[in-house]
């Protein structure tokens, strides 16, 4: 454990010099007094020379043989004592370790996006930071700071309610020991994902929670302005403003549900970020990631492109990405092989959502919508469910586009993964549900409605 | 017979002042032994009180 600015349980350290410096001093005072009385005797008549000498020998004896069992018994009654100290304090450490990965807690930055067990906790006296307030030497329930202030030490009696900061940027951290889920979201410019994560959380926030009993919070005032600037936005039909953040906030709320409490992190970067592995090198949190959201724009396919030139250009609206989809593809799947220990031929086993955005434009449902996905599974008796239809669709539609390469390429890497066609309009969304509640449900049950 | 009880009268006093000296020696003894038991006692109770601090 590192050095805390804290004072150390008496148990762990102190006791054990205090016994030695007892037995030393015991020693020296009973040689001092010993050698005063025979020193007294030596001058002394008769009777009282009998007395100092006796006292004398008797402080010798006393001295040596009897209190030397009394030092063996402080040594063992301390001992017991400490062992007792050591018995409760493995129980709590335990109890609190074995809390935070039942609970799958750890701190995950949403700035600088460094992982630690826990952030730095600061005194709420003098702000002293403890950088690993955890049953230790310095205290089992709780630990007393350098200043004096005694400070909690377990998840059970308010550690988290002090002053949490990253201990890498320093900045502060508000997760409350929450268990943190992680989503970034992949996608070249302009292919939506910042309508996706506004559209994503306003049905987390209207819809879901609803349903599956949870309570949402914002993580802090400021995720929860830009929420709402950025969702009303979305709602009076204008466009978000574009994503210039290589290295983005998360937008953070909590999910609470009896008594157990998540902390979700959507990372949208902006799609220049996955120009280059250099700039994805930042994207720490891939090291510790839940899942992933891969948004494909339909029109950023050249043969898509091609067949939509003449709608594309008197359409405004939908202004498709010109960003090569495999490009995008490869430096994410490289970043995570160059600097998150992925091997080449490692697959990604966590849940990935491979979403085609704009698929309310033009006569898109038709070939990879709700309209497509009935007709399949009225006409074809081998699918039984519509997800079944949807993934059937979309790989077609890949397939069929000049994709084919890749689609083999991202079954083979990702094979945890489902296929969906959305719309992110905030309440006017097509898919999202369908979207949000898989990879939700995939990370844990207890977050979807399936 | 006054001359054998003037001796067995002054061994008597002798016995008797010797066994007093040995009563008031051992007495002299015994407090000595319970005195420096009780400054050994004295003195790792001081040593506790000097060297063991339970506050921080």
């Amino acid at each position: 454990m590192k050095v805390q600015p804290a004072i150390k349980n008496y148990f762990f350290s102190k006791a054990y010099k205090d016994l030695q410096k007892t037995i030393e001093s015991s020693w020296e005072y009973n040689k001092v007094s010993a050698h005063d009385l025979f020193q007294k005797s030596n001058g002394a008549d008769m009777f009282p020379k009998y007395f100092y000498f006796t006292s004398g020998l008797a402080v010798s004896v006393f001295g040596t043989l009897f209190f030397s069992l009394i030092s063996i018994l402080h040594i063992i009654l301390l001992s017991v004592f400490t062992a007792l100290i050591y018995l409760i304090f493995s129980f709590i450490w335990i109890l609190d370790a074995g809390y935070r990965i039942k609970k799958k807690v750890f701190m995950a930055c949403p700035y600088c996006y460094k992982k630690s067990i826990l952030p730095v906790y600061h005194c709420t006296k003098c702000n002293a930071e403890h950088d690993q307030l955890w049953p230790g030497k310095y205290g089992i329930l709780n630990r007393t700071c350098k200043c004096g202030k005694e400070l909690p030490t377990t998840f059970f009696n308010g550690r988290s309610k002090l002053r949490a900061s990253c201990p890498s940027c320093k900045n502060t951290i508000e997760s409350v020991e929450a268990r943190p889920v992680v989503i970034p979201i992949i996608g070249a410019p302009s292919v939506g994902k910042t309508f996706f994560v506004f559209s994503m959380v306003y049905y987390i926030k209207e819809l879901l929670i609803k349903k599956t009993g949870h309570k949402f919070d914002f993580m802090n005032s400021y995720n929860e302005s830009v929420y709402n600037s950025e969702i009303t936005t979305l709602h009076s039909g204008q466009t978000l403003r574009k994503t210039t953040e290589n290295n983005p906030i998360a937008l953070n709320f909590f999910l609470s549900k009896n008594g157990s409490k998540s902390l979700m992190f959507f990372y949208d970067s902006a799609g220049e970020a996955f120009s280059s592995t250099q700039h994805l090198s930042q994207h720490k949190f891939y090291d510790y990631f839940h899942g992933l959201i891969f948004i494909i724009d339909p029109f950023s396919i050249p043969e898509i492109h091609g067949q939509y030139k003449n709608q594309l250009s008197t359409n405004t609206n939908i202004r498709p990405s010109n960003y090569p989809l495999e490009d995008v593809y490869d430096a994410s799947i490289i970043n995570l092989e160059k600097n998150y220990g992925f091997k080449v031929t490692e697959k990604i086993t966590k849940p990935v959502a491979i979403l085609f955005s704009k698929s309310d434009a033009f006569d898109l449902q038709s070939k990879i919508g709700k309209e497509a996905v009935d007709k399949l599974l009225t006409s074809d008796n081998t699918i039984k469910t519509k997800q079944e239809a949807m993934n059937k669709l979309c790989k077609e539609f890949l397939s069929s586009n000049g994709m084919d390469a890749l689609l083999r390429k991202m079954e083979w890497k990702f094979p945890n993964s489902s296929f969906f066609a959305i719309s992110s309009g905030g309440k006017n969304s097509i898919g999202i549900d369908n979207a949000t509640n898989w990879i939700l449900g995939k990370i844990d049950k207890s977050y979807s409605i399936n | 017979m006054g001359a054998i009880f003037q001796i067995i009268f002054y061994v008597a006093i002798g016995l008797l002042i010797l066994a007093g000296y040995l009563a008031l020696a051992l007495i002299f003894c015994t407090i000595g032994v319970i005195y420096g038991f009780g400054i050994a006692v004295k003195n790792y109770s001081q040593a506790i009180s000097d060297n063991v601090h339970f506050e921080k």
